[in-house]
């Protein structure tokens, strides 16, 4: 058996090189296994297109809503609060009294019978749209809030 | 009751109402403008559609005092003469069948159209599915918006 001998700088060398190594592989792998991030631009096209179908007669071209009657999605504080919220109600509706940028509202809101990717569109459009800044949201996280 | 002014077809009305009143209560029985049809009384069949600032809105389900001096437009209003071009597209294509949806898909119309004058058989499909006739006549209505944008270019250039 041979013991070669390694000075002890060149085995932090190679240890390091090592961490480094196995860091870039891991972090290659992860990204190769992630999914690739959702095209915003083309997701909020779409989901224009289901907002005026289904979203356009009452909260308006741009999402100002009519005061007092219908609450707008601009710049809107309630529907900004609570992303998953907001998901529930495209797909169930919603009623009773809500606040919305200190106005109050109480009209019924229905569900629309869409899928998945459409209400992940139309999400990305109101929440990118009009002033907002909200976020994303995948297909994937409105499948898990369909089941609940 | 309360006073409420209206600006319906660039004309102002004073009327004595509930605030509460749909507005499609206030314009077909204290007004009298009776083009704007009753259909379901949810917002659900598009038959009331009227255009607030150039939007569609479902006049059935908005009160009256919310849109008070707001810029109404109902079918009557579209044109004095029939001469808008989606009425005069809807005539070539003798959409109407029983005609009661009508004033609400025309409506609905001559706003998609305002917004986007080029639509595509899919913007038209999304922008009227809010708009329920029970005649059928969606082949027709598909046509006809697109007579319209055709007849709207040509009255622009």
């Amino acid at each position: 058996m041979t013991i070669t001998y390694i000075p002890f700088g060149m085995k932090s060398t190679i240890a390091l090189t090592l961490v480094v190594a196995s860091g870039i592989l891991m972090f290659g792998l992860s990204s190769f296994q992630k999914k690739p991030a959702i095209d915003l631009k083309a997701s909020m096209a779409r989901g224009r297109e289901t907002y005026v179908t289904y979203c356009l007669s009452c909260h308006m071209d741009q999402g100002e809503g009519i005061e007092g009657v219908y609450p707008p999605l601009a710049k809107a504080d309630y529907l900004l609060a609570d992303k998953n919220r907001a998901i529930r109600q495209v797909l169930y509706g919603t009623s009773g009294e809500m606040t919305v940028n200190g106005k109050k509202y109480n009209l019924e809101m229905t569900g629309v019978d869409i899928t998945d990717q459409e209400v992940s569109d139309v999400m990305n459009y109101i929440l990118n749209s009009f002033g907002n800044k909200g976020g994303t949201v995948t297909p994937e996280q409105v499948a898990t809030i369909r089941k609940k | 009751m309360a006073t409420i002014k209206l600006l319906i077809n660039q004309k102002p009305f004073t009327i004595d109402a509930d605030p509460r009143m749909p507005l499609l209560w206030a314009l077909r029985d204290v007004i009298g403008l009776t083009g704007t049809k009753y259909g379901c009384g949810v917002s659900q069949c598009g038959a009331c559609t009227v255009h607030l600032d150039g939007n569609p809105i479902r006049s059935c389900s908005i009160p009256v005092s919310s849109v008070a001096n707001k810029n109404i437009t109902t079918i009557e209003g579209l044109s004095p003469d029939l001469s808008h071009p989606v009425q005069q597209a809807w005539i070539a294509e003798q959409v109407p069948q029983c005609g009661y949806c009508q004033g609400g898909q025309i409506m609905t119309a001559a706003a998609l159209l305002k917004r986007n004058p080029n639509p595509t058989d899919k913007d038209i499909d999304a922008a009227m599915q809010g708009n329920i006739c029970r005649c059928g006549t969606y082949p027709r209505i598909r046509k006809a918006v697109k007579t319209a944008a055709q007849l709207a270019k040509a009255t622009t250039k």
